[in-house]
């Protein structure tokens, strides 16, 4: 059994250090706008609640993507997308039935999570256990 | 890094927008946020302009801080000369769109001149531009940001606005942004509203760099850690702020009934508790704690008014969670004028977010307006039929709606306590420094906080300065006044980060220091950063010299100078103004006439 | 001799299990001081406390000193700070 990202509604905050997390490791810089993962808020913050790329054991962004750019890490179980392969054609973000996928104006690719090759940085920044690798 | 490099000026007179560069001159000596705006409001104001005119200075800014995974990074202040007082203001706030400016690419956004029309602002990186207001010209803040979002059909947008209060000229008027965060104090909305400015929207995706970023996330590491094993973080995440209220009750400082008395009876009907306490009918005022951008404390409270209570059992639109109790709030529509009704102190919060009006402000305007009242210098015929009794919870909620639509009765207590009072002869009833309204702290049993108070440049203020330690250690005027300044230039330092101030029983200047360090460029050391400190508060003292104040402005009211508090741990004892206020300007290296001396100047460079 | 202990914010925790919210009475020992009682409860020393005895506040330096009497009332509550 792979480890997945467990997100917990009642104990996020809103704080977003995940997302700067995220974007952080991905993006060398502070962007929540660029991060893969993404918390959303509600009733003026009555609730809170993050979310990210699930790793859909039956991947339909990889199954969509027509050159094969989108693969599965044998070690994490994460979709990653290979960025040399990526043509930026979006019908994975299409096939996503969760809006997890998506597309970069910046790079002309698409980006999502990739769980960071098994040390997710959301995790590791969240002050609440609200995301927690496990 | 750190900073964008990048500011933003808007002439709203004749609608011109420019993009400049950051003088990063300035940013070195001043480093961001309060210190550098208050550098920029100094270059390109007269200190003598009236606050409401169109030459007055406007003034968003983030600290090179904002928008990292340092946490609490999300702050940003509202620099300005606040109608209130006539002094400098500088109020900051929290919430997501501090971050979400810098985001858009700017360290300070300048807003200069008035527009012709109502209009609002809309920032999206580059592109800038100033938009008419409508219909959303009148309307609520919450309505105003609501609108915007669908608008621009992005709900990521974040909105910084003012209410109708803003609008019509309550002197206290806040800017409120992300619904229910405010840069709260002196004003700043106010001069907004004199603008013709409703709002600001901002959406940046550009994102903020660090010179090194190993390092800064190992600082990271080590500071988020520093929080969380603190106790009085723990509290103030478990309790929120207004866990103080047991403890200030304990101690005899909390101001009640118009400061005629320094402790509350009904405290426990609207402590952390009471608003944590499920009732027999299911209620339970607390719904969730909530952080701000980055901040791994999340102080902020989330609560819900019982749909039965009378503030609201008819208006369904109040059915829903927003902003609820902090300490000062509790203080201003709780001790202060006597009323003990959670949900009335809670619907009176949403309406000061809501309608755009600093609570402590309102709340401290009306005990003075229910003191006029029972001494009978006011009457029914002045109050709209409302018995203004202290104690009457209606009375609160009714009067804060009024101010915040500036209604009837409302548009006096709109005036602020210092001209309300005035209007009816008994200057003395205003309880607050430079026409500014006092926090939740009382002169006579603080000390120090009565200093804190009489200096602060921007009138009567608890979180310009931290003598908390030695207040409650000894209450006489002893040893005050080297902590008040040194913490005073600490404060200073630290709300020019973008950092809030409650990591300050955690950080020291050195965990800041050490941040800014990584973040930025030029090299900052601890000493280097509390020197900064001391530069911003002595140029915001020559400000207000400029605008006429002087030492005789730096002190408290006849009450808390001359009538001993009647309870608790200060039981007989007056405020020692007298003994700690020269002291304090020697330390400042300012002459008695509290003016900073050459020499001073000369030391900082200014 | 009896007394009683009120302590703020989290405080509480330190109280005994059989704790009214956040007030105890405890039986304690003749002439205890302040500082004994919070030493036993075990409020961790390195921290900063507001002290106070019947109304009247106990300066840090005075916890050790100041001998209870029966009835007395000790409130501790955690540093005071801005907000």
């Amino acid at each position: 059994m792979y480890k997945s990202l467990v997100l917990d509604a009642d104990k996020c905050t809103s704080c977003l250090q995940c997302e700067m997390a995220c974007s952080m490791q991905h993006e060398g810089m502070f962007n929540p706008a660029r991060s893969r993962i993404k918390v959303f808020e509600f009733e003026h913050g009555a609730r809170s609640i993050p979310y990210t790329c699930t790793q859909c054991e039956e991947a339909w962004c990889l199954h969509a993507c027509p050159t094969s750019a989108i693969v599965i890490n044998q070690c994490t179980g994460a979709k990653e997308v290979i960025n040399d392969k990526c043509v930026g054609c979006k019908v994975c973000t299409m096939a996503c039935p969760y809006g997890t996928i998506n597309f970069q104006a910046s790079s002309g690719k698409v980006v999502k999570c990739d769980l960071c090759g098994g040390d997710p940085q959301c995790a590791v920044a969240c002050p609440t256990g609200a995301i927690v690798y496990q | 890094m750190g900073w964008q490099k990048q500011i933003l000026r808007v002439d709203l007179t004749n609608g011109s927008v420019h993009k400049e560069p950051l003088n990063m001159d300035w940013a070195q000596q001043y480093l961001g946020e309060r210190g550098l705006a208050t550098k920029y409001l100094w270059e390109l104001m007269d200190p003598e302009t009236d606050p409401m005119s169109p030459d007055n200075v406007l003034i968003f800014a983030t600290g090179p801080l904002t928008g990292t995974m340092a946490s609490t990074s999300g702050r940003y202040a509202v620099v300005t000369k606040g109608p209130l007082t006539g002094a400098i203001a500088c109020s900051n706030s929290g919430g997501k769109f501090g971050a979400e400016l810098k985001y858009a690419g700017y360290d300070l956004l300048i807003l200069q001149g008035k527009a012709p029309q109502p209009s609002y602002l809309y920032i999206a990186d580059d592109d800038v531009q100033i938009i008419p207001a409508g219909d959303l010209w009148g309307a609520t803040v919450w309505r105003t940001e609501e609108t915007l979002k669908k608008i621009h059909h992005d709900p990521q947008i974040k909105v910084a606005s003012i209410g109708v209060a803003g609008e019509k000229g309550v002197m206290y008027a806040c800017v409120i942004n992300d619904l229910h965060r405010a840069a709260g104090r002196s004003g700043v909305g106010t001069v907004m509203g004199s603008k013709n400015l409703k709002a600001v929207a901002a959406r940046g995706t550009k994102g903020v760099r660090v010179e090194d970023p190993q390092r800064f996330m190992e600082l990271v590491k080590e500071t988020h850690q520093l929080l969380k094993e603190n106790a009085g973080v723990r509290e103030m995440t478990e309790l929120g702020t207004n866990a103080m209220i047991d403890a200030m009750q304990d101690f005899g400082g909390l101001p009640t009934r118009n400061f005629q008395e320094v402790q509350f009876e009904g405290t426990e009907k609207i402590d952390p508790a009471a608003m944590m306490e499920t009732r027999p009918n299911g209620h339970r005022n607390l719904v969730t704690n909530k952080a701000c951008f980055g901040c791994t404390i999340a102080c902020g409270r989330i609560a819900h008014i019982d749909k039965e209570h009378f503030t609201i059992v008819n208006r369904k639109e109040y059915w829903h969670a927003s902003g609820g109790l902090e300490y000062e709030t509790a203080y201003a529509f709780g001790p202060v004028v006597g009323v003990d009704d959670i949900d009335a102190l809670t619907f009176a919060s949403f309406l000061m977010n809501e309608h755009g009006m600093d609570p402590i402000s309102f709340g401290v305007t009306l005990a003075a307006a229910m003191e006029l009242y029972e001494t009978g210098v006011i009457s029914k015929q002045d109050t709209d039929g409302v018995e203004l009794n202290f104690g009457n919870a209606e009375a609160l909620t009714v009067m804060a709606e009024k101010t915040g639509k500036f209604e009837g009765f409302g548009q006096v207590l709109g005036l602020g306590s210092k001209r309300m009072c005035e209007k009816y002869g008994h200057p003395e009833l205003f309880m607050g420094v430079k026409g500014q309204e006092f926090a939740g702290y009382d002169s006579r049993a603080l000390q120090g906080m009565g200093l804190g108070y009489a200096t602060s440049n921007r009138g009567a203020c608890h979180l310009k300065h931290d003598t908390f330690a030695e207040d409650m250690e000894d209450q006489t005027g002893k040893g005050k006044a080297l902590p008040c300044k040194e913490t005073q230039d600490a404060t200073a330092a630290l709300d020019s980060t973008g950092i809030c101030l409650f990591t300050a029983g955690a950080w020291g200047s050195d965990n800041l220091a050490r941040q800014v360090d990584a973040a930025c460029e030029g090299d900052w050391s601890t000493e280097r950063f509390v020197e900064t400190g001391e530069r911003v508060w002595t140029l915001e003292r020559m400000f207000n010299l400029k605008a006429g104040f002087t030492a005789k402005d730096d002190t408290l009211p006849e009450r808390m100078l001359n009538t001993p508090a009647r309870s608790g741990t200060a039981k007989g004892k007056i405020s020692e103004l007298d003994k700690m206020l020269p002291e304090y300007y020697t330390v400042r290296g300012w002459n008695q006439d509290g003016e900073p001396t050459e020499q001073t100047l000369h030391r900082l460079g200014l | 001799m009896k007394i009683t202990v009120k302590a703020g914010g989290l405080l509480y925790e330190y109280l005994p299990p059989e704790r009214t919210a956040n007030r105890a009475t405890l039986e304690v020992a003749e002439a205890a001081t302040p500082a004994q009682i919070m030493r036993d409860l075990g409020f961790p020393a390195d921290a900063s406390y507001l002290v106070i005895v019947n109304g009247e506040l106990v300066p840090a330096e005075q916890r050790a000193k100041l001998q209870l009497a029966d009835g007395d009332q000790l409130s501790i509550n955690p540093p005071l700070k801005g907000g």
